[in-house]
């Protein structure tokens, strides 16, 4: 822009102070080339970075290939990968460009329009403020732009622009733009979605884009670049809602400094201020805001701050600490939609990681509830979902999180899941809302606690988890070593497939999900009893890797003993103590451990007894011994 | 001594000058001789001085304006450019707008010294010497540099009938033109009077260039000392212009450190 | 209530990055090439952690090409931080004695600074690095993700890539494999120099014009920076105001002819000129042989 050019050769100072105090706004383009998506986006690098020689010559050289009169540069040609990047096969990846004029940054977020690139545009879209819709005036709402209003709506998009492309071809028609506005305000109530703003434009001409043009006389809104240059930034409403800060890391560089570090994802805070702390409940106030340039009066959404507290009270990362009148809920069983990201299906049952925030716990989705047609928005029963699949779950954690409703608060009711073998990002998901039984139950601060109740024993409590194929012996030395606690007068319990199979679990068969389910709830006993202070046995031939983790992650740091009963299949074979081997053998017992189903041997357990060559005896002084070098049971 | 050909700017510095001078007790033929000026021009300004200030001592540019000159015609001009690029054969270090204007009337260009001078200012081959009396006074590094490094030298070898002369080397005309087209690289010297001397090549000039350059001052007055303060190279760097200093003692190359010059490589 | 201005929102994006890698990593280190995006991240790192120093080393892959003045404020910057400074230089190059001159920028390139990072990550176990780059760097960084998964060999696997969404970045690895990070992803060229400017960050006093000796090489002014740089017999360099866009070896960086010595002309002259930052290449200077053709057609 001539004027700006001006100032930076003749004022320079006086520009950058200009500059200071510009916003910084992130939205992300829906379309796709043919709709004129890339001509648009590089009409906007163009106009707002100022001339640079070398890429104007570059385009102007090109542009003579459209054999106009010269006039018309091809602004595409600024923006290059897209096409490629069809033709390279399907990516994650998010292409970020970036452009400022005087008012604000801008930060666009640009990923292909197809339907197989619904992850990507779901990525691209969950940091944007603001979204722009690319419609081609000749044809109106397709189904790619349902899709995208979808997929908008859905990621919590408040902004929306419908910017009606290539009205030079329908002759600057008012009447056609009225009518796709029509249609599309009809569509729109489907989803919600409530600040819709239309523009027509010309991205070849100019019309619109960044100044109005005079072929529309009749269009008085505003052009595309002043609503991008004044709609509202998603931190400014922010800072409106309840204080939320998810704890990043503690800073304890001394005895007198512990400063709690995070960015404030939502509300105000001052020093003074009452707050809660979620989910353990526990209250203090803000004793100050400390930042590198000095404390602060006041902290605002978007700014990363350090927070120190009057009490000292227990905090960690993953915390979320929230105003005390309005504190973030707590649960651990949620509704909530998912987005698929992965080649590998999701599985119902399977335990995955869960990050929301700061916070990471084991997850299942429970159940899903429908699968949601991104095109047609129709619903339809599904077991699991695939890539780019979209649907209604019920999710289960571990234990329960600091959380918001995802349409109040994207930092604290977003997340993702990881995949505890692969350690990819499979999925991402809004939460909606807790699942009756947990929801809005504050952990009451509760004076008792483990500690307490485990020295009361003169123990510390234990999960001794034992695991190996059937007749590898695990309940034989779990019993011997039982007694040998008790003798010692330790507080124990053994649970073992006996004394739960018909019980507890009687409802549970040998299939896989039903297997994880038995190690579920055996895993939520032990921690029950480990928290009443008990150091706990199981005998259970767990054999998948992923469930052991599971309840391995439900127990604290130190308190789970995996103890592998090392036994060759053959040996224990041949034991074959209650016959089950022989029955396996001859077909008559399916999903049988080392026969038909898998026993994935454990990595580090933290005992490995090669029980082929141990005695019982010398087997259970074994794990005795690593107890006491464990400190967990007193030396004598 | 004649000071018709010195710049304005030039000429204005050493008229204050030699008023301080002046005012501090020199006599004019004491001034003259220090200021760089005829002792009639030291007189003048003296008189302008007590007459009307310091305001009144700087004169106004004299003769038409830059570019009111006739112009060289192309073929003239080709010459010029032609010899710009060589050393002269008269034994001057370099080219003077006399010089040029004498070898463009042997072969059929008659064209005057001044219109020479002219053309040169409008392609930006005349660079301003290093104003260093004006150092001298200063309270700055530049300043301190010249009375404690330059002076001195300077002194001595004017009190020996030896040759001062000023230059250095620079780049000329930049992004307007492509490099190819001009020889970009422009020695140039000041002497007497602020006479400009210069040639173009179109490479940055070797250490077998400056050393016929030094040559040929040191051989206008052979039995007498040269001093000659330098800027825009760095001789440091080549060990066959300092075996060459080393030999010709009565040769004092001072070279004006970074930042202290007038800085206008371009 | 105030809104926060675009610096001010980079900060604590990039801020906010730093402390997710200090919490979910091991053993995090900060790659420090002492040029202006370096500064930047490593004031950026000092707010992060306040008031304690930050909690990671800084690691110089040295190729001992390095510009004087570089060294000097490196070493100083150090001191100033109070953080350990690493500074690796491949054995095998030393011995080898690989420069530009002699092999080439490519090997040069390839030898002391890629697998001498490779070497000073696996010597010192970093599970996580931090990086300077910029995706307004270069058009094919635009895709680029801010934590970038290396394998035990440091390839880049695309598979082991995950989708960035919201602030939400998933750090867990397998054993042996490591992260790059790079805060300053959404920071443009413009933007590190408004910072630095509010800042008054310091910054190698080479990317102010200043006069110095440069000579010419195939088309670049190359600084005369110490006396291992090699001349042609006779070879006098210049003295020319100049100042660098970008610092790297110095036999391999070519200076820009610039008047700026100011951080606002800096800006100012950057605004204008507006070419891409890794080109440094001055007017293309013809042989001497296709200047005396020209010369002989009459054309000059």
């Amino acid at each position: 822009m001539a004027h700006a050019s001006d100032m930076i050769a003749g004022d320079i100072e006086g520009y950058l102070k200009a500059h200071e105090h510009k916003g910084l706004l992130r939205f992300i383009t829906c379309g796709s080339v043919d709709d004129g998506k890339s001509t648009l986006i590089g009409r906007l690098l163009f106009e707002s970075k100022l001339l640079f020689e070398d890429q104007l010559a570059a385009i102007k050289a090109d542009s003579k290939k459209y054999g106009t009169q010269g006039e018309e540069m091809d602004f595409a040609l600024l923006v290059d990968g897209l096409a490629a990047e069809r033709e390279q096969g399907i990516t994650i990846d998010v292409a970020y460009r970036f452009f400022s004029t005087d008012k604000r940054k801008f930060i666009v977020a640009d990923t292909p329009g197809h339907e197989q690139y619904t992850r990507n545009m779901v990525t691209g879209a969950s940091t944007a403020d603001a979204a722009i819709l690319m419609v081609d005036a000749r044809h109106g709402i397709l189904t790619q732009t349902r899709r995208h209003s979808f997929l908008m709506a859905l990621i919590g998009i408040r902004h929306l622009v419908v910017a009606i492309n290539k009205m030079d071809l329908v002759d600057y028609s008012k009447a056609r733009f009225d009518e796709i506005v029509d249609e599309y305000r009809a569509f729109a109530k489907q989803l919600g979605l409530e600040d819709m703003t239309f523009i027509p434009l010309s991205a070849l001409k100019g019309d619109n884009v960044i100044e109005h043009g005079h072929h529309m006389p009749w269009y008085h809104g505003p052009t595309l670049m002043g609503y991008l240059e004044t709609v509202e930034v998603d931190e400014e409403r922010l800072q409106h809602t309840p204080l939320r800060m998810p704890v990043q890391w503690v800073n304890r560089p001394n005895l007198d400094f512990r400063g709690f570090t995070g960015m404030i994802s939502s509300g105000s805070v001052k020093p003074g201020d009452a707050i809660r702390v979620q989910p353990s409940g526990k209250t203090s106030r803000i004793k100050r805001i400390y930042t590198y340039e000095g404390d602060l009066e006041q902290a605002i959404a978007g700014q990363s701050v350090t927070l120190l507290l009057e009490d000292e009270i227990d905090i960690s990362r993953g915390d979320v600490i929230s105003g005390v009148d309005a504190p973030a809920e707590t649960a651990d069983q949620f509704e909530t939609t998912l987005v698929w990201m992965h080649d590998q299906p999701l599985l119902p049952g399977r335990p995955y990681l869960l990050k929301l925030g700061t916070q990471t716990v084991s997850a299942t989705v429970s159940q899903v509830k429908y699968q949601v047609n991104v095109n047609t928005l129709e619903h339809t029963a599904a077991k699991q979902l695939d890539l780019n699949g979209i649907g209604v779950c019920t999710l289960s954690l571990s234990r329960p999180v600091a959380f918001d409703p995802y349409k109040e608060n994207a930092d604290t009711g977003g997340y993702i899941l990881i995949d505890r073998m692969t350690n990819n990002t499979v999925g991402a998901g809004m939460l909606h809302f807790a699942l009756r039984r947990s929801q809005n139950i504050h952990m009451q601060h509760v004076d008792i606690d483990k500690q307490a109740r485990g020295i009361a024993k003169g123990q510390k409590p234990a999960v001794l988890w034992f695991t190996g194929l059937s007749g590898a012996g695990k309940s034989t030395i779990a019993n011997l070593v039982e007694k040998k606690l008790h003798a010692a007068g330790q507080h124990t319990y053994l649970l073992d497939g006996d004394n739960v199979r018909h019980g507890l679990n009687r409802d549970l068969g040998f299939t896989d999900a039903d297997r994880v389910e038995n190690i579920r709830r055996v895993a939520e006993v032990a921690r029950l009893m480990a928290d009443a202070g008990l150091i706990v046995l199981t005998a259970f031939i767990s054999p998948f890797r992923s469930e052991r983790q599971m309840a391995r992650d439900l127990m604290e740091e130190g308190e789970f003993i995996e103890i592998f009963v090392d036994t060759p299949l053959d040996v224990a074979e041949e034991r074959d103590p209650k016959g089950l081997y022989k029955k396996a053998r001859r077909g008559e017992l399916k999903n049988f451990t080392g026969i038909d189903s898998a026993y994935e041997v454990p990595e580090s357990p933290e005992l490995h007894l090669r029980a082929a060559e141990l005695s019982t005896e010398e087997a259970a002084d074994a794990v005795i011994a690593l107890l006491r070098e464990r400190e967990l049971i007193a030396c004598d | 001594m004649s000071t018709k050909h010195l710049s304005p700017e030039v000429l204005n510095e050493r008229r204050l000058e030699a008023v301080r001078l002046r005012l501090d007790g020199h006599t004019v033929a004491q001034t003259a001789a220090r200021a760089g000026l005829s002792a009639p021009t030291v007189s003048a300004a003296w008189k302008a001085f007590r007459e009307g200030g310091w305001t009144a001592v700087p004169v106004r540019p004299r003769g038409r304006k830059t570019g009111q000159g006739g112009t060289l015609d192309v073929a003239a001009q080709q010459v010029l450019c032609a010899r710009l690029t060589m050393t002269p054969d008269s034994g001057e270090p370099a080219w003077s707008s006399r010089g040029l204007a004498d070898a463009l009337s042997e072969v059929g260009h008659p064209v005057s010294a001044r219109a020479i001078d002219h053309w040169l200012e409008a392609r930006d081959l005349k660079p301003e010497p290093l104003a260093l009396t004006a150092l001298a006074r200063q309270r700055s590094s530049a300043g301190r540099w010249y009375r404690q490094q330059v002076q001195p030298v300077l002194e001595a070898v004017r009190k020996a009938g030896g040759g001062v002369w000023q230059g250095g080397v620079r780049v000329t005309g930049t992004r307007s033109e492509p490099a190819s087209v001009w020889p970009r690289y422009q020695l140039y010297l000041h002497g007497k009077r602020g006479v400009l001397h210069t040639r173009c090549l179109w490479a940055p000039p070797a250490a077998g260039e400056y050393m016929a350059l030094f040559q040929r001052l040191h051989d206008l007055l052979p039995d007498r000392p040269t001093a000659l303060v330098f800027q825009g190279a760095y001789f440091q760097a080549s060990p066959e212009i300092r075996r060459w200093l080393e030999a010709h003692p009565d040769f004092y190359l001072i070279n004006v450190p970074p930042g202290h010059g007038t800085g206008s490589t371009f | 209530m105030t809104a926060l201005t675009h610096l001010q929102k980079l900060e604590a994006e990039s801020i906010h990055i730093m402390r997710e890698v200090v919490a979910e990593t091991e053993n995090p280190v900060m790659l420090y090439s002492v040029g202006k995006d370096s500064a930047v991240m490593l004031h950026l790192a000092r707010k992060a952690f306040a008031p304690a120093p930050p909690p990671f080393p800084l690691l110089h892959v040295d190729t001992r090409w390095k510009f004087r003045a570089m060294y000097t404020f490196r070493d100083n910057m150090a001191r100033e931080m109070g953080m350990d400074l690493l500074v690796h230089i491949n054995p095998e190059g030393v011995e080898k004695d690989i420069n530009p001159f002699t092999h080439g920028s490519a090997i040069h390139t390839d030898v002391m600074k890629t697998e001498g990072l490779k070497q000073a990550l696996n010597q010192y176990g970093f599970d996580a690095a931090f990086g300077g780059a910029r995706r307004d760097e270069e058009k094919s960084r635009a895709k680029e993700r801010v934590f970038s998964f290396r394998t035990a060999q440091h390839r880049w696997d695309p598979k082991n890539q995950r989708p960035e969404l919201w602030k939400l970045y998933n750090t867990r690895k397998h054993k042996g494999e490591s992260i790059r990070v790079f805060p300053l992803s959404n920071w443009t060229e413009l933007d590190i120099w408004q910072y630095i400017y509010l800042q008054d960050i310091p910054i190698v006093p080479l990317y102010y014009a200043a006069e110095r000796p440069v000579v010419e090489r195939d088309g670049a002014l190359i600084m005369v920076d110490d006396d291992r740089m090699p001349l042609k017999p006779g070879e006098v360099p210049m003295m020319r105001k100049v100042r660098f866009r970008t610092l790297g070896c110095y036999p391999l960086t070519g200076a820009i002819e610039s008047q700026a010595d100011t951080l606002p002309a800096i800006i100012q002259e950057m605004l204008l000129t507006r070419t891409s930052e890794r080109q440094g290449r001055v007017i293309d200077h013809d042989s001497a042989a296709s200047m005396e053709k020209k010369k002989q057609e009459g054309y000059f």
